[in-house]
């Protein structure tokens, strides 16, 4: 009797034991790859899908001690380049002679970025590794980070083995399909971060406008959304100029921790055709309706179910 | 092996110089898919991107889908849905600004090319709680039919009349920010940059 509680026991502590064991190895590899996305020097050909179509990019990241950078460059369709340093973000079209800036320091995040809110994610997704493949002629541990319900994506990471590196990532939907697939071609590890002087283009004589001005983060954080998945908090609220015409557009970003969803809300312009209903775009989906003689946006890497709940329980006396 | 396979492979080893590469992509795009060659290269690329996944891939370009594509029910724009009025001030946080010209300039990056933006019927289901957070679904949503599965060398129907201009400054301003506050890390800003094509909008 006491033989067989002994090794009822045993195997409940085998059992607890493994599953302690995984959690650690997914924690380990979500570390792993936070690290190296931040602190690596790397390069190479980024193949991105989404919808129909199909993009390659010229990628490469670089940590020094004042910080770290990324720039993309886009290989096929018009040429464009972003510089990203410091939460400030610079886009460069040769063939218009322009190039714009936007910096995120009126916007900084409530969210707290992984690791700090891995446990709450584990609310909402199911992770779990999935064995191992190779990708860009690197050996790599699948991670398979899947939604608990319907209202958000779920994702496949593909991380080189020894550094944690993302080589590749799917974003699936609810029936497991792949709605945008992005892929590293080749990858390069660097040893010190490659100079910039290379990479930047030139851009003298080029138009140069400030995309923040006129930017201004709300003074206080109010939401206009009554209805949110679970974990979705409001992450940023901020107004700005309209892209184009009078008056300003409101901004307001939820996130769960792994995707995002923006609301825009803006003086609705009979002359303007806007967005009624829902669209797609590879992973983003989005949704518009006008209200009052406002319009509504919802954008999001989400699905179409998730936009159109948000933006129909916008509510904007809310806001006032 | 053909020059087109050869020019695939050396892709996916990034032997192509840029503008290989972009003559390459802009061909594939082009190509009718009645071209069997040109289906072949779908599908090795589909074939080197899926990996491990077997059944995953959004460009299957079997039949089925194709046929799946012709089938495709015509694209509506879903109707506005009549909403309480909110009697909301606007007043209260719109304020005047200058720079309007400068306003205007940010739709000169926040173009998004029309190909894949496909207006979606507006679902009637009903909402499944009424609580601030809605909780987990455990059931299954409608499927989808046929949602992105388009090939570059359809024509495809413009969406201007759908608010698309507007919809595609939302999405880049949407992607610039999205990554800052996920772990998603470089995706949204990837997506940015491949988006495509940029028009400037008169002020």
């Amino acid at each position: 009797m006491l033989r067989a509680a002994g090794f009822q026991l045993l195997v409940l502590m085998s059992l607890y034991s493994g599953i302690a064991v995984a959690a650690d190895d997914i924690d380990s590899w979500l570390d792993k790859m936070q690290h190296a996305m931040d602190m690596k020097n790397y390069e190479g050909t980024l193949v991105i899908r989404h919808g129909d179509d199909l993009n390659a990019l010229k990628f490469v990241h670089g940590h020094t001690k004042d910080g770290d950078w990324d720039s993309l460059e886009s290989l096929n369709g018009e040429a464009r380049q972003v510089l990203r340093e410091n939460g400030k973000v610079t886009s460069i079209f040769p063939q218009r002679k322009l190039v714009t800036r936007s910096t995120d320091v009126l916007l900084s995040p409530l969210h707290p970025r992984l690791p700090e809110n891995r446990e709450v994610l584990k609310k909402f997704y199911d992770m779990s590794l999935a064995g191992e493949g190779r990708v860009a002629k690197k050996q790599a541990q699948i991670l398979v980070v899947k939604p608990k319900d319907n209202f958000r994506y779920g994702y496949r990471f593909w991380l080189e083995k020894d550094t944690g590196l993302l080589l590749k990532c799917d974003l699936t939907d609810q029936q497991g399909k792949v709605v945008e697939q992005l892929m590293f071609s080749d990858l390069k590890l660097l040893d010190h971060a490659p100079s910039r002087q290379n990479l930047a283009l030139n851009t003298q004589g080029f138009k140069q406008i400030d995309l923040d001005s006129g930017r201004q983060a709300a003074a206080e954080m109010k939401g206009a959304a009554r209805k949110l998945p679970q974990g979705f908090r409001l992450t940023r609220a901020s107004s700005k100029p309209v892209f184009h015409g009078d008056g300003l557009i409101r901004q307001m970003v939820y996130s769960d921790g792994m995707a995002s969803v923006s609301v825009f809300i803006e003086q609705h312009m009979p002359e303007k055709e806007k967005l009624q209903g829902l669209v797609s775009m590879g992973a983003l989906n989005a949704f518009g309706e006008s209200l009052d003689g406002y319009h509504i946006t919802v954008i999001g890497e989400v699905p179409r179910e998730t936009v159109q709940l948000i933006g129909q329980s916008i509510q904007l006396e809310d806001l006032q | 092996m053909s020059e087109r396979k050869q020019q695939l492979s050396e892709l996916l080893d990034n032997e192509l110089n840029v503008s290989e590469i972009d003559g390459f992509l802009n061909d594939l795009k082009r190509d009718p898919l009645a071209d069997g060659e040109t289906l072949q290269h779908y599908q090795l690329i589909a074939d080197a991107m899926k990996d491990e996944i077997s059944d995953a891939s959004f460009l299957d370009i079997s039949g089925a889908v194709m046929h799946a594509i012709d089938a495709e029910p015509p694209l509506v724009p879903a109707k506005p849905v009549k909403r309480r009025s909110s009697r909301f001030d606007w007043s209260n946080w719109t304020r005047p600004v200058a720079g309007m010209a400068v306003a205007a300039s940010v739709a000169v990056v926040t173009v998004v090319t029309l190909r894949g933006i496909q207006p979606e019927v507006a679902s009637n289901q009903p909402l499944i709680a009424q609580t601030s957070e809605v909780m987990p679904a455990p059931v299954a949503l409608q499927p989808e039919v046929a949602r992105n599965i388009r090939v570059a060398s359809t024509d495809q129907p413009p969406v201007n009349n759908n608010g698309s201009a507007a919809l595609r400054e939302y999405m880049m301003n949407h992607s610039e920010y999205a990554g800052q506050a996920t772990m998603q890390g470089v995706m949204p800003y990837a997506r940015v940059v491949s988006f495509g094509q940029y028009q400037e909008h008169s002020q």
